[in-house]
């Protein structure tokens, strides 16, 4: 159905630092031509449209785009196991670092310990300059 | 116009523990082309839709859990159909679960949104004459005619920029396929005395 080599999917959490998350991957599915797909990591589902639209205002507006046209997922019990089967039809899987003190914690949480296993296309990391 | 406005309910759905079969009957007795497929929560996992059902091998049963599209994607209750439109032209899908909270409360189909573009003359030529009446207030009218959508707009204009801003503001109205826009020479004030 989808080209898998022209989708990205994003996962959102919640957390307080997303927006470089969200601004790496809309820019990254501009560079590619891809179209966007949108998974909140932790509920509530589908990802409200204020963790889309915070700290993005500055972006181009082919990135905003993206953004508007972006697909938005309904999360299973394990938000892992839903980008795991994203994956298969994806380019490229990009997930935040959730903000949390250790980068070990944040790279190796559950969902992205489900992923680098999982992942049928390559996992971005997109942490916050400050984390 | 918001996916709340235009979604079908309520909805049919089918749980996590319902077979391939019986789903495939309760599609055929509704006009839908998908169910969604709920957990015990409430919460959307998957959609059967009618490809799915056809995968099943005569003499054998299986969960729809097995066959099911998942994950799924949804829409919430306040996303605009312009961008149901969009997001349904991409993604080459027939319905979009609408979820709020996690829970599944409507569905949208390319049905709901055929819908609100076909409508009723009378209805797009109220919005219209409604519109014109913000833009230059109740005393200067224009002669409104709309046929299937074909909206005809008779009257004076200011000047080409007011007829292309009259034209611009008509096509805004969801139901007006196509403005004309015929320009009459200004009514000579009279007086009755």
């Amino acid at each position: 159905m989808n080209d898998e080599q022209h989708v990205v999917v994003a996962g959102v959490s919640p957390g307080e630092r997303r927006e470089p998350m969200v601004r790496w991957a809309a820019t990254e599915a501009v560079s590619r031509g891809a179209r966007l797909r949108l998974v909140a990591a932790v509920p509530p589902h589908p990802v409200p449209d204020t963790y889309v639209r915070s700290g993005v205002a500055d972006l181009p507006a082919t990135a905003h785009c993206v953004l508007d046209r972006a697909g938005r997922y309904a999360v299973s019990a394990c938000p892992g196991e839903t980008l795991a089967r994203l994956s298969y039809e994806s380019a490229l899987l990009v997930l935040g670092s959730r903000g949390r003190r250790r980068p070990t914690a944040t790279l190796f949480g559950s969902v992205g310990r489900t992923l680098i296993h999982h992942s049928a296309c390559p996992v971005v990391v997109a942490r916050s300059r400050r984390s | 116009m918001r996916a709340r406005d235009v979604m079908s309910r309520p909805v049919v759905s089918v749980d996590t523990r319902t077979g391939v079969r019986e789903a495939a009957a309760v599609l055929a007795e509704h006009p839908f082309s998908a169910l969604p497929v709920v957990d015990d929560g409430g919460g959307v996992v998957g959609i059967f839709s009618e490809s799915d059902a056809l995968r099943i091998e005569p003499g054998q049963d299986r969960l729809v859990t097995e066959v099911m599209t998942s994950p799924v994607e949804v829409v919430g209750p306040a996303t605009d159909v312009r961008v149901i439109a969009e997001r349904m032209l991409a993604g080459h899908l027939r319905n979009l679960p609408v979820v709020e909270e996690g829970l599944l409360i409507g569905v949208v189909t390319k049905h709901d949104l055929i819908r609100t573009v076909v409508r009723d003359d009378d209805v797009v030529k109220a919005e219209l004459r409604h519109l014109l009446d913000d833009y230059a207030g109740s005393r200067r009218r224009w002669s409104l005619e709309v046929t299937n959508g074909a909206t005809t707009i008779e009257g004076d204009f200011a000047d080409i920029a007011e007829r292309d801003v009259i034209g611009a503001l008509a096509r805004t109205v969801p139901g007006v396929c196509s403005v004309e826009l015929i320009a009459t020479e200004p009514t000579p004030l009279t007086w009755d005395d």
